[in-house]
């Protein structure tokens, strides 16, 4: 009997708290995705004093929370802020696909209280998931509250393409609601686009030890050259390892850098070649581009790893000097503390700039509105919009600019002729450790909550404020001015075509880009290229330049046309 | 308990009876209860999702608000292009883990228990149990360090002979060797538990009439300890061969790259990559439920198949 009931009391022992931790970790869905708390957490501090509000927010960009301090909730930006609106985030970040990420969190009904995402378009990628969440009501509306907050609707139209306007943000689809608010935009002038400064990187001392000069290699055939010469220079990277012609930074971003002896000035799908306008998926660029790609690889100038690349291991190949050439933005950031302080002699340069197909520098495009930007979004759910508004209108405002960018006055920067300084010795502490910057809650806000602004354009630095990485970057602006194309992109003529929404629902499982990135493995040129045809075939079949014809007849009639 | 009953002038019936005896075993049905409701919440809940295969889901109608879209999905996936090579590519990998991974416990539990030392014996089944608690994730990591074209030990030693680096898990024609040696490295140890522990079951009085007969370590192998081991063998194959469309999602989403992504799209990867890449949540769940149906179908007949020719069997 006593027996018995010690094994009854021990089974109890284990099985109950057994079955509690299973209902619990069924019962809990994540502390951070649950939704703004104001009931729980709002207190009343005086009748002054804004209500208190924890919100959740996502920044859905692989890798993009590097910019996030590391006590996201009593920094200096977070606590002021809370001051004057009461509102603390809990930052969320992602190392993996956007697009997953996003059709995770509207799946599982988790999306957090506001969300920045890629929004490039609305009929592919991130920007496709997203308008389908916000039809079938995963997103909040946020036409009721606009006229309460003036910082915010300004950020719907300024610095935002006049054509992204009407028939992306606008989508006829979306009965005149109004979802998404653009940030990172220009402020609706020229100068305030921001230059992003693609291109192909080369390790200086690399260049220096050939004796090639950086601006002579500006074709596909002296580039391969350069790669060519540096796989033969046996050169090492910081640990003495052979260091890698040429590659790429997470998940092979940009390998299109190494491509653009065959781009254009482009602002649509659409190309036209040779007085014929096609699709871009059916251009006749695309074999000499895979045949070069497979050409670089063969011969072991490009890194197979690239496209496997994780955020972390690009990030490691940067570090230590290991790609001889890379392929994406200057990536000054991440060097400035790392590769640059312990071997500044081997400082990237840039490459040429590339000629394109015409002989032009290949730069970055731009219509005087950003047409594509990331944007802010609220879960339906949200339990307090006001707040999240609040809070975006706040860090919209000049005074809340100030503080993104600049801090506190007297205590990080000051004020001179009404132009914002950093205090010497504040300026110091960031320019020996960028990190102490990021820690202080400076670095996250300018990066993804805030739009129709430029900085360089409102607060333009003097030469001796400037770190030497500023200087080097507005070295890349200068070398890679922006094209400019004020037309209408061709894109939103094709929606036009009557067999549109069946082009798109038979390409929507088609991916172009894994298909040629497969192709540039594939065993031999010619399955490679039977790969690319049998891609290509599929975008024929589904219509593509039935389209192409439809918009090309299109676009002749008319003048504001652009591809 | 029953003398209560009948003493309180209770007749027992059948119920009584049975809720009499599961009250004797109650603390044995406690330690089910976990198990019982892990399975309700994270199996048999979840499981009304599969209606999604049939469905046009919308998020804002939810799984069963959503309008009914019939077969459409399942008829896409079969006249998909990528039908052929996802279906051979899982086919293949899971007969290769089969043929390769399926001996592999069965032979190192029965080198271990030749082992006579037992300090010995725990020390090696400790090391080969060991993988089982590393996750793919630090697997894969590890394979892609060693054999990496740019830092890896492998391709470094290369270099020191004056040969080019290699990229390994790029190559085609090494994917499905790389698949199944870390499988097996990792699962070899783990699996082979149910072995050892069928093998402490076997008389020993068997091998010591074995013995005196004259046996052996050969025969006594072939003819006492697989025939005994033979119930145990059947078991398991009837898993596997019921789970031969689980190529193992985790290793072979790690492992795949656009090179060799021709021969590492299965199911399982293919549903990911449809359902939460795509945002198609109706089509991918059509295609996990073909693979579920498909493997019921195989369990069925399997256990049919071993009922008949070994009497073992699951039900």
């Amino acid at each position: 009997m006593r027996n018995t009931k010690l094994k009854s009391s021990l089974s109890m022992m284990i099985a109950v708290p057994m079955l509690v931790l299973t209902v619990a970790a069924c019962s809990g869905n994540g502390g951070s995705n649950s939704s703004g708390t104001p009931s729980g957490s709002s207190e009343q501090k005086g009748s002054e004093a804004p209500k208190a509000v924890t919100l959740t927010y996502l920044s859905a960009w692989n890798g993009g929370g590097g910019a996030f301090p590391q006590d996201q909730e009593n920094n200096l930006v977070a606590r002021q802020i809370r001051e004057k609106v009461g509102v603390t985030l809990k930052l969320e970040s992602i190392t993996t696909s956007e697009v997953e990420k996003l059709n995770t969190i509207f799946a599982s009904d988790t999306v957090p209280d506001i969300v920045n995402a890629p929004f490039w378009s609305t009929i592919s990628g991130e920007g496709q998931v997203i308008k389908k969440a916000a039809m079938e009501g995963q997103l909040l509306d946020l036409t009721p509250y606009l006229d309460k907050y003036p910082n915010v609707k300004r950020l719907l139209t300024t610095g935002v393409s006049k054509d992204f306007y009407e028939f992306e943000m606008n989508s006829p689809e979306f009965e005149g609601k109004q979802y998404f608010i653009p940030v990172e935009t220009p402020d609706g002038t020229l100068e305030s686009i921001h230059n992003w400064n693609y291109g192909l990187y080369a390790r200086g001392d690399i260049l220096k030890a050939l004796n090639v000069k950086a601006e002579d290699i500006d074709t596909q055939d002296k580039l391969y050259d350069l790669l060519t010469q540096i796989k033969n220079g046996n050169f090492k990277d910081i640990g003495g390892k052979s260091v890698i012609p040429a590659g790429t930074m997470h998940n092979g971003w940009d390998y299109g850098r190494y491509l653009m002896g065959w781009s254009d000035y482009n602002i649509s799908d659409f190309r036209l070649e040779g007085g014929k306008v096609t699709h871009w998926t059916l251009g006749e660029d695309q074999e000499p581009r895979l045949l070069f790609m497979r050409k670089l690889i063969s011969n072991g100038l490009f890194d197979p790893e690239a496209f496997s690349n994780t955020d972390t291991t690009a990030n490691e190949k940067l570090a230590t000097g290991k790609m001889a050439v890379y392929g994406a933005q200057p990536m000054m950031d991440q060097l400035s503390k790392t590769l640059y302080k312990t071997n500044p002699e081997m400082q990237y340069e840039l490459l040429g700039p590339m000629k394109n197909k015409n002989g032009e520098i290949a730069t970055q495009v731009a219509t005087p509105g950003r047409g594509g930007f990331p944007v802010i979004f609220l879960s339906a759910k949200i339990k307090d919009p006001e707040a999240a508004l609040r809070y975006l209108d706040y860090v919209n405002s000049e005074e809340g600019r100030l503080l993104a960018y600049w801090g506190v006055e007297g205590q990080t920067y000051m004020l001179d002729n009404g132009q914002p300084r950093w205090l010497p010795e504040v300026k110091q502490k960031y320019d020996n450790n960028p990190d102490e910057k990021r820690d202080e809650g400076l670095n996250f806000l300018p990066g993804r909550f805030i739009g129709a602004f430029s900085s360089d354009v409102t607060w333009p630095q003097p030469e001796d404020q400037k770190t030497e990485w500023r200087k080097l970057e507005e070295s890349f602006w200068k070398k890679m001015p922006i094209k400019v194309i004020d037309k209408i992109s061709a894109n939103y003529v094709a929606r036009e075509w009557p067999q549109y929404d069946k082009y798109r629902d038979a390409t929507n499982s088609l991916n172009f880009d894994t298909e040629f990135r497969k192709a540039i493995f594939a065993k031999s040129d010619e399955e490679a290229l039977k790969m690319l045809r049998d891609i290509q075939d599929k975008y024929r079949a589904a219509g593509a330049q039935e389209m192409a014809d439809f918009v090309a007849e299109k676009a002749a009639a008319r003048d504001d046309i652009g591809f | 308990m029953i003398v209560k009953e009948a003493r309180a002038g209770v007749i027992p019936t059948r119920t009584n009876k049975t809720w009499t005896k599961v009250w004797g075993f109650r603390h044995i049905y406690l330690f089910m209860l976990p198990a019982i409701v892990w399975y309700l919440v994270f199996c048999y809940y979840p499981m009304y999702g599969i209606l999604i295969a049939f469905k046009d889901f919308k998020y804002n109608m939810g799984i069963l608000g959503s309008p009914w879209a019939g077969f459409r999905y399942f008829e896409q996936f079969l006249n998909d292009s990528s039908f052929y090579s996802v279906l051979y590519n899982t086919l293949s990998i899971s007969a290769l883990k089969l043929l390769f991974g399926f001996p592999a416990p069965l032979i190192l539990a029965l080198m271990l228990n030749a082992v006579f030392r037992n300090k010995i014996k725990r020390i090696f089944q400790t090391i080969s149990y060991l993988p089982h608690f590393v996750s793919w994730v630090v697997v894969v990591t590890l394979m892609q360090k060693i054999l990496s074209p740019n830092v890896g030990l492998v391709n470094d030693i290369r270099e020191k002979m004056g040969l080019d680096p290699i990229f390994f898990m790029g190559m085609t024609s090494l994917f499905y060797p790389l698949v199944i040696i870390s499988d097996i490295w990792k699962g070899v140890g783990w699996g082979s538990i149910i072995y050892l522990a069928a093998l402490t079951n076997i008389d020993p009085h068997l091998y010591e009439a074995a013995e005196m007969d004259g046996a052996g370590r050969w025969s006594t192998l072939f003819k006492i300890t697989l025939p005994c081991l033979t119930p145990t063998i059947g078991i398991l194959l009837i898993f596997s061969l019921s789970g031969i469309l689980n190529a193992g999602f985790d290793q072979i989403w790690l492992m795949q790259t656009p090179a060799t992504i021709s021969v590492a799209e299965i199911l399982d990867t293919y549903v990911l990559k449809t359902g939460i890449q795509q945002g198609q949540f109706a089509y991918s769940t059509a295609i996990g439920l073909f693979k579920s149906a498909i493997s019921l179908v195989l369990i069925v007949i399997v256990n049919k198949i071993s009922k008949k020719v070994s009497d073992v069997s699951l039900w």
